[in-house]
């Protein structure tokens, strides 16, 4: 698979530096035409799930082998393989029929990593939300797909990209909206992300990795592709709506993220938040595009393009970190974790590279592309529409508050599970991850460092590709001025550091005071619940907790003998958006089930009056 | 159209009347006895027009085919049918969800219907239209004898009713199918009718009697 997926990235970084099309054409086997071929907006994808999916299974080599028996492991690697292999396939599509073969192939094969993990109830019932959501969102893309026929008269990608410039407006806004939810629900934005925190934490976790880091992006890739490339554009509202569905995603995700302490949990939640920085800056693209402003969409598109790529990069970093604290601890509660930097330093390191890359930290490759959002939202102000004027550039409040928030939530992250004291025995007892694992995640903090401090050399192809996506005449300077400047800020803070650990002072080593009381015990340590309170407090209403106080015996209120508090998030959207909508799909099952009587009679007279209809609408007709 | 044609079209215009009242009776008829004696009747007359048709045609085939109608559905199934209800020692009244006066109104509607239906297409294959619309008919009347009545013996005759008219259709717009598709049909019908009197078998046995509409407690 190694040598499989490298062969993969050298022949993508090949066909990219010589920006020629490769193609592949076994439609002769095939009904259908099914065609591959690389476009740069492909090969962009093609590079990203190489470089990600490489770390990922070299981490793979040793975790699996710890984690499963021979038989499952061999199942493991041939999914996992068939997984990524279908992943390029989507991206490599250049037909319809190609892409949804692929796609389909894709979300069957993830599912199939997640049942090697365990198959009990509970997680075959979030794996059944997890498919059944999948395949809504699969069926949204083929009806986009069958929305293009009539127009197009051939489901290649060219003869769809001909007839997208001249489609009639009702046709183009119901592509969008299929596009949008399909790939949205795929993407995961909120609200159609009910599968992403249930899907994630049960798979084992490189495929989490690859699953949030990779297959996410597929979809957003998906977008972009209906979106940019075959609609070109649209009326603003598209643009508005893209907006609007980024920043609750981004906003509410994070906000989920903080109130979790199952770290794989958390780190879906902030997968969903990235997806919204992303939709955030897709959307601004959109806008800009309807008002005529290309090379301020070049901007946004670039920034979104290249967040997918950093997100692909630090969320599977974060996710194979998770891989290695579970291996060595076999948690992934916060609560349960602590002090683990003392035990597992590499992995602590490279965790906290991820941590600062996902806050878009400078010098980290979070940074770059969060900047080219904002900045593109700052130029939203030079545009002439009114709207437009006012709305963008109130948006980066948005992005400044998910970024805010997103710090505080790996300060906790880090903290709670990292410094301090361990807070169990599994903790206690950590030991470093074995060197595969070690090599997989410090390769990509690598890519999150490169990308962070010499951002010049991966903005130049993903500025000319979004520039070739959205028409714009020339390069955004916004590009050239950041490329510029990183690199002498690198050298700056390192010249610094360099400085400050030449004229530090002895270190003075004391006990920690304990308030006065006599020694340090992990229960003295802020939690991650009591970390996040304060947020959780500030905004209450989006989480309507069901707190419960108990007080035991109940006689004593000053003087219990135990008190035990919960508080549970509840999930309104299951209670408020989903339940109703099952509800009525099923009782509109149970009044079709009427037909189904169970008497021969009455099928044969559905027969017979389905022929008497027949013969009299052939009367009525001739 | 030639004069050959034209003659053969009229003979089957003239016993197309004998095929509704036939169909007719069927929708009235309380006895299941009656109801296969009809069949046989029917069965009857359609071998005759195959023999008229073979005539004017000049076709030695075509008399093959009304002698195995004969064989088969006049004098055959029938008698299977009455060995049948001796064995089955059934009650011999027809149940019927609609009743005869009802059957004979939706019958009489079924053959305006099969009129109305095949006036336009008549004209543009050279069939005489009363042959093709009382095919039709036969078909409509023979699903629906299987749709009101109770009894899987008289679902087996309606199917045969059906079927009869499948094969007058074919008759009228063909003038004759090869020898060897028509043998085929007939092994069709019988197989089929072995099936059917298996299971009415079986169907007794289970459940002591041949009232389908109890069959709705197998639904899961």
């Amino acid at each position: 698979m190694a040598v499989a997926t490298l062969a993969g990235c050298g022949a993508s970084g090949h066909s990219l530096l010589n920006s020629e099309v490769r193609k592949l054409n076994p439609s002769l086997l095939t009904p259908f035409p099914f065609t591959f071929s690389l476009d740069p907006l492909g090969l962009f994808f093609l590079i990203l799930i190489c470089t990600v999916s490489l770390p990922v299974a070299l981490f793979s080599v040793s975790y699996v082998k710890r984690h499963y028996s021979a038989a499952r492991q061999k199942w493991l690697w041939a999914l996992l393989f068939l997984f990524v292999t279908s992943m390029a396939g989507v991206v490599a599509a250049s037909s319809g029929f190609a892409f949804l073969v692929c796609w389909e192939i894709m979300s069957l094969a993830s599912a199939g990593l997640i049942l090697i993990e365990g198959s009990s109830g509970d997680r075959r019932h979030n794996l059944f939300i997890y498919l059944l959501m999948t395949h809504a969102a699969t069926a949204a893309v083929i009806a986009a797909f069958l929305v293009f026929l009539p127009h197009s008269h051939s489901l290649d990608f060219a003869a769809i990209r001909a007839a997208g410039a001249t489609l009639p407006p009702g046709v183009r806004i119901a592509l969008f909206l299929l596009a949008f939810a399909g790939f949205g629900t795929k993407a995961g934005i909120i609200p159609l992300h009910l599968w992403l925190p249930r899907a994630h934490p049960i798979a084992p976790s490189p495929v989490s990795a690859l699953m949030s880091g990779v297959m996410l992006k597929i979809a957003v890739y998906g977008f972009v592709r209906f979106a940019f490339d075959f609609l070109v554009g649209g009326p603003a509202w598209f643009g508005y709506l893209v907006l609007v569905a980024g920043a609750v995603s981004g906003l509410l995700g994070v906000l989920y993220a903080i109130a979790e302490h199952d770290l794989k949990r958390l780190l879906a939640y902030h997968s969903v938040e990235n997806i919204g920085i992303i939709y955030l800056g897709l959307g601004a693209s959109l806008v800009f595009m309807a008002h005529g402003a290309r090379v301020w969409a070049a901007l946004a598109l670039a920034g979104a393009l290249l967040h997918t790529l950093n997100h692909a990069l630090f969320k599977s970093l974060l996710f194979l970190g998770t891989g290695a604290i579970a291996d060595s601890t076999h948690t992934v509660d916060l609560e349960k974790l602590g002090g683990l930097q003392r035990r597992m330093p590499v992995t602590g390191a490279v965790f906290l590279i991820g941590c600062c890359s996902i806050i878009g930290l400078p010098l980290f490759n979070g940074f770059i592309s969060e900047w080219m959002i904002f900045r593109s939202f700052l130029g939203g102000s030079t545009l002439t529409n009114s709207i437009a004027q006012t709305l963008l550039p109130l948006i980066v409040g948005v992005l400044a508050l998910i970024g805010g928030l997103a710090a505080a939530c790996f300060v906790k992250v880090f903290g709670v599970a990292f410094l301090g004291r361990p807070r169990s025995q599994e903790a206690e007892h950590a030991s470093e991850a074995p060197l595969a694992m070690r090599a997989g995640m410090m390769l990509l903090a690598a890519g999150c460092m490169v990308i962070g401090i010499w951002p010049g050399a991966f903005l130049r192809p993903i500025v000319s590709l979004a520039q070739s996506l959205v028409g714009a005449p020339a390069a955004p300077p916004e590009t050239l001025l950041i490329a510029r400047v990183i690199p002498w800020v690198a050298a700056a803070f390192l010249a610094l550091l360099a400085v400050v650990s030449v004229l530090k002072r002895a270190k003075r080593q004391t006990p920690t005071w304990a308030c006065g009381l006599p020694g340090l015990t992990s229960r003295m340590q802020y939690t991650s619940t009591s970390f996040s309170k304060p947020i959780r407090f500030v905004f209450g209403r989006v989480y309507k907790a069901d707190r419960k106080l108990e007080v035991l015996p109940e006689d004593q209120p000053y003087f219990p003998a135990s008190i035990s508090y919960h508080s549970v998030r509840t999930t309104s959207y299951e209670r408020f958006l989903y339940r109703p909508f099952v509800d009525g799909v099923v009782a509109a099952a149970n009044q079709l089930r009427r037909l189904q009587t169970g008497n021969i009679q009455v099928y044969l007279l559905y027969i017979v009056m389905t022929l008497v209809s027949l013969l009299l609408y052939l009367r009525l007709a001739g | 159209m030639g004069i050959l044609e034209t003659t053969a079209g009229k003979v089957l215009s003239a016993y197309s009347v004998f095929l509704f009242l036939t169909v007719l009776a069927q929708a009235a008829a309380r006895r299941f006895s009656t109801n296969v004696l009809l069949f046989s009747l029917q069965s009857a007359i359609i071998a005759i027009q195959v023999a008229v048709i073979g005539y004017h045609e000049k076709l030695v085939e075509a008399y093959v085919v009304a002698a195995l109608i004969v064989l088969l559905k006049v004098v055959g199934i029938p008698y299977a049918f009455f060995r049948l209800i001796e064995k089955l020692q059934s009650p011999r009244e027809v149940i019927s969800a609609t009743s005869a006066a009802e059957s004979v109104f939706v019958a009489v509607g079924i053959i305006c219907l099969s009129y109305a239906a095949v006036r336009s297409y008549a004209s543009g294959v050279h069939a005489p239209e009363d042959s093709l619309a009382a095919s039709v008919a036969l078909i409509l009347t023979g699903a629906f004898l299987m749709v009101s009545r109770r009894k899987a013996l008289v679902q087996m005759i309606g199917l045969l009713v059906l079927e009869n008219g499948i094969f007058l259709a074919a008759l009228t717009t063909t003038f004759g199918m090869p020898l060897i598709i028509e043998i085929g049909i007939f092994f069709d019908v019988l197989i089929g009718l072995l099936l059917m009197g298996l299971f009415v078998f079986r169907i007794r046995d289970t459940f002591d009697h041949l009232d389908v509409s109890k069959l709705r407690k197998l639904r899961g």
